[in-house]
């Protein structure tokens, strides 16, 4: 068992249309050892997101080799991808991406009642999460009467309800005045150091990129620490 | 995923929740509009199927009460008929055991003319409980006590234009030996007027004595024969045929009620089974409703699907939810069906009788104001093919099996979106908004 959590090399990743073909990624390496909180920052549109949608296993790189928490997802089916996205992956947006007719403790429980079939554990995982992230008042509030900061708080502690090896957030402050950036900053990052949990932050705030342990920029479809 | 869950988001996804954000109602209003239809095609199928049922069961008990009796004994060759009618009704579980001598006849009466099927028949099948159950005296008494008296149907009636005391004149036609035709005429009196409450039985019986009947109709078109009732000929169709075979002296040919009439009973089979066939097409055209309410849904929740994708949803956790949920909009629509059809069907001579009275009251309004004659009052359905009050019979097997055929049905609608659910990409879900 190799101690990096994340190992890609070589990755490309291309969009055909008609007219062309774009490569957005042109030969990504990436090596992440379990614990380590990155970020990384580059303008926008050069691929960030594609990047972390196949590090997430939500898109398939055109060629290359992808290993998180040991699934090679390069060559996982579908079945295995969404075993493997509840188990490894938790994902936070700049968007919520909370499901509107659920409460926000049934939104934090759901990913684990779906993993374990045990509403009664995934409740109390999901009390306790949010308890963690401020919103113990908030339990049986729906999406539509939590604040922006709110929401991307609930949408954290969704992210880790099944206690994945690795926290994917895409530029999850981008849309928060900034008292809210600052809260879900020092959650993203707290978390992180005290579950021992990967964390890669794409975000265009250089304040919170440069409070990670190694810092990346993507620029013309590659990656360099800088 | 385990059951829990897929129950769980589908029942979410499929009712949602008042408080909840955006108003994307149009698919919860398509779902709606799903299991009505679904409901509203299903209230005829099961109304037709009841009401259907219920005429086939009442003009059956009529043909076998008062026609074909649940069986027929018939010599051929040189049957001996007094000693197997002695037989007959000595045979244990025999209720009764008649004879009977048909033939055919043209009866005259106030210068109309109609031809009638003549009915020999004994008092004693006449006063039988279960002949009175069917067969109603509208004028008159049922009895056939001086050798020329006769009873004759409700239409038979109105059309010679006779009630009780009034004269026919029977006309029957034999033919002699050199092949010339020899009518003979017999004068019966009316001593009453009789309704099986079905037009085509009303409309060609005359009734007379049976011993008049075996003297005076021509032997080479008459036929003679026992007629037997044993049980309930519906529970057990052939209990009057099995009673009487073996116990009857030599010469003798049983047959049931359901062999004398298999043509009947064939063509009113045939005749449900055609209306179901037509009503089931509107069931498939609700389920084409549910798909594509389905269809919205699944446009509506593209995001939302994509989302749970991301947090591990499988492609065959989301088939799951949208066929689980087609199957429960099929079977809430066949519940709310299978209730209306059932109320409809109970109250289905009331609605009937409402319908004729509001079409028959406007036409009269019509003609007051047009100055119009009135023509023949309406009938929704007309009494000459139907019997005049349509009994009713819930067949529950059957609704149960419609139930679950509808619920079937609008799974197997749901394959369609619940497969393109199953196929949305995850990255669906974050693509600009
Ligand atoms: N499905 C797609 N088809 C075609 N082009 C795409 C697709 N997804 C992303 N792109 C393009 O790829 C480029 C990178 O997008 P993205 O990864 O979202 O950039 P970033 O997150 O760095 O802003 C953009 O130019 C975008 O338009
Ligand atoms: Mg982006």
């Amino acid at each position: 068992m190799s101690n990096y959590l994340i190992e890609c090399s070589g990755v490309r990743k291309e969009f055909r249309s008609e007219a062309e073909i774009l490569e957005i990624l042109s030969g990504v390496d990436l090596a992440l050892e379990k614990g380590v909180r990155a970020s990384i920052t580059g303008p926008s549109g050069c691929g960030k997101s594609t990047f972390l949608s196949i590090l997430g296993g939500l898109d398939r790189p055109t060629s290359g080799r992808v290993i998180v928490g040991g699934v090679d997802i390069t060559e996982a089916d579908e079945d295995k991808l969404a075993v493997f996205r509840a188990r490894e992956v938790g994902f936070v947006f700049q968007f919520h991406y909370l499901l509107n007719d659920f409460t926000a403790l049934e939104n934090v429980m759901l990913p684990a009642f779906m993993l374990t079939g045990d509403k009664a554990a995934s409740v109390e995982k999901a009390y306790g999460l949010l308890e963690a992230v401020g919103l113990g008042g908030r339990m049986s509030h729906v999406p539509a009467r939590l604040s922006g900061g709110e929401r991307q708080r609930v949408a954290i502690a969704r992210a880790l309800v099944n206690e994945p090896g690795l926290i994917l957030a895409d530029e999850p402050t981008g849309n928060l005045d900034r008292a809210s950036a600052v809260q879900v900053e020092d959650l993203l990052y707290g978390i992180a150091a005290d579950s021992n949990t990967t964390l890669l932050v794409v975000t265009h705030d250089n304040g919170m990129a440069a409070r990670a342990d190694r810092r990346y920029e993507l620029l013309n479809g590659r990656l360099k620490e800088s | 995923m385990r059951s829990a869950p897929v129950l769980f988001v589908a029942s979410r996804f499929f009712l949602g929740r008042s408080d909840a954000a955006g108003s994307r109602d149009q698919a919860r209003k398509a779902l709606a509009g799903a299991v009505l239809s679904v409901a509203l095609s299903l209230v005829p199928l099961i109304t037709v199927m009841q009401v259907a049922d219920g005429m086939i069961q009442g003009i059956s008990a009529r043909y076998v009460e008062l026609g074909t009796y649940h069986a027929e004994a018939f010599p051929y060759a040189s049957g001996d008929l007094m000693g197997a009618l002695e037989a007959a009704r000595a045979s244990p579980g025999v209720d009764g055991a008649w004879l009977e001598t048909q033939s055919v006849g043209v009866a005259f009466a106030n210068g109309s003319r109609e031809g009638v099927s003549v009915r020999g028949v004994e008092q004693g099948f006449l006063d039988s409980s279960s002949t009175r159950e069917y067969l109603q005296v509208e004028y008159g008494e049922a009895t056939l006590e001086k050798p020329y008296d006769a009873l004759v149907g409700a239409a038979m009636a109105e059309k010679l234009g006779v009630a009780p005391g009034d004269s026919i004149n029977l006309i029957s036609v034999r033919k002699s030996y050199d092949g010339a035709f020899l009518p003979r005429v017999t004068m019966l009196t009316v001593r009453g007027v009789v309704s099986a409450g079905y037009r085509d039985l009303d409309a060609q019986w005359l009734f007379m004595r049976q011993d008049t009947a075996a003297r005076v109709m021509p032997k080479e078109s008459s036929r003679s024969f026992i007629g037997i009732k044993a049980g309930n000929p519906f529970e057990n169709v052939n209990a009057a045929r099995d009673a009487v075979v073996g116990r009857l002296p030599p010469g003798f040919a049983v047959y049931s009620w359901r062999e004398l009439e298999r043509n009947l009973f064939e063509s009113l089979a045939s005749t449900r089974t055609m209306l179901l066939l037509i009503m089931a097409v509107t069931v498939a055209v609700a389920a084409v409703n549910v798909a594509s309410a389905l269809t919205t849904l699944v446009q509506e929740r593209r995001q939302e699907i994509a989302v749970m994708k991301s947090l591990g949803a499988t492609p065959g956790d989301l088939a799951r939810i949208f066929s689980f949920g087609g199957a429960v909009i099929g079977g809430m629509g066949a519940v709310v069906g299978a209730a209306g059809g059932l109320l409809a069907s109970v109250r289905i001579n009331e609605i009937l009788s409402l319908l004729e009275r509001i079409v028959n009251g406007s036409r009269r309004a019509f003609y007051a104001v047009t100055g119009g004659a009135t023509t023949e009052a309406y009938r929704v359905l007309d009494p000459e093919y139907y019997l005049q009050t349509i009994p009713v019979d819930v067949p529950y097997g059957e609704i149960l099996v419609v139930v679950v055929a509808t619920i079937t049905l609008s799974f197997v609608a749901a394959i369609g979106p619940a497969s393109r659910a199953a196929a949305l990409s995850p990255l669906e879900a974050f693509r600009r908004r």
